[in-house]
């Protein structure tokens, strides 16, 4: 799924490691999820948009 | 080589499987020298038997603990997948190797290499599953 | 109760794995032991590709289970099927490894090569049956 992670990671000058790290997950899954390869679950995508202060509709997009 | 993983779940997967493997040599060795020297028979038999096998599926049972602890699901999805790999690699050996001893001259090796051949495929395919997220 | 709602994908991919054991059932009820009454013990290439035959249905079952994970897109099926497909791997490898010792051990007959994944599938469709009846 399209995402604006890598944006956002950039603003806060966020390595792939710092956000796994937030995440308590690892630096391979913030990847797979950032190119689209990988859909987060629900528990994660709502850490993320705490995590960024955005509705996960801001971070995520499912449109083509 | 597999390394040992960061996350908890991943170190606890490691501290549990050593000890099991350790019993399984140590109950191998005492079937095997039960057996050599005293050739045992009935229930005790099938007791000492089965004893080797016990550690073997309590491994399973902690590589299934793993996947249910992990708490990372991008890692449980890999683990599950090379799982899957594992078993499918294992059983593809396994039957293919067994009509080719029945039908033809190849040697009869243990239906014990099922086992092996899950842990080898398991590990093989891990890089290959995880290639595929880059 | 549980084949009202198939989708298309589901209701065709449950066919080809039903014809699919079907074939192996079969194979396994009249080719392996006409084979081993032969006395078959022949060698070379010919005999090698013959006796690989019978074995590419139960490859085939393997792919088929495989094919259908990757394409179902009902996420909770799929997770299912997985879980059963695990469970159903786990039964089979504690089988083959306590199956083996007793081989090594009490010297029973080996067993012929389409019970692994007789096994493997029977365990797992048991486990898929009792993992969707518990979650309703």
């Amino acid at each position: 799924m399209k995402n604006r992670l890598r944006i956002l990671r950039a603003e806060r000058n966020w390595s792939q490691a710092d956000l796994a790290q937030k995440l308590e997950v690892s630096r391979q899954s913030v990847n797979a999820i950032e190119t689209g390869k990988f859909d987060p679950s629900l528990p994660l995508a709502f850490k993320l948009a705490r995590l960024f202060d955005s509705p996960i509709e801001s971070i995520f997009s499912d449109q083509e | 080589m597999i390394c040992i993983p960061n996350s908890k779940a991943g170190r606890r997967y490691v501290y549990r499987l050593a000890p099991t493997m350790l019993t399984y040599v140590l109950f191998l060795y005492i079937a095997q020298s039960i057996f050599h020297h005293h050739h045992p028979t009935g229930l005790f038999a099938y007791f000492l038997a089965v004893l080797p096998a016990l550690p073997l599926i309590g491994s399973l049972v902690v590589v299934g603990l793993y996947v249910s602890e992990e708490s990372d699901e991008f890692e449980r999805s890999i683990l599950v997948q090379s799982m899957i790999w594992g078993l499918g690699g294992a059983l593809s050996v396994g039957t293919v190797w067994g009509f080719l001893e029945d039908f033809t001259n190849a040697p009869h090796i243990s239906i014990f290499y099922v086992y092996v051949f899950f842990w080898i495929f398991m590990g093989i395919s891990q890089p290959f599953i995880r290639h595929k997220y880059r | 109760m549980l084949n009202k709602n198939l989708s298309r994908f589901q209701r065709r991919s449950l066919a080809l794995f039903s014809a699919s054991i079907l074939l192996t059932a079969l194979i396994t009820m009249f080719i392996h032991d006409y084979f081993r009454l032969q006395h078959h013990s022949t060698n070379g290439p010919l005999a090698w590709t013959l006796a690989l035959l019978p074995s590419l249905p139960f490859l085939g079952t393997i792919v088929l289970a495989l094919r259908y994970i990757g394409r179902e897109r009902d996420e909770y099926i799929r997770a299912q099927v997985l879980l059963a497909l695990l469970q159903g791997s786990f039964i089979t490898l504690a089988f083959t490894v306590v199956y083996a010792f007793f081989e090594n051990y009490l010297k029973i007959p080996s067993a012929p090569a389409m019970a692994y994944v007789d096994v493997f599938l029977i365990a797992s469709m048991i486990a898929l049956r009792i993992d969707l009846r518990s979650a309703q």
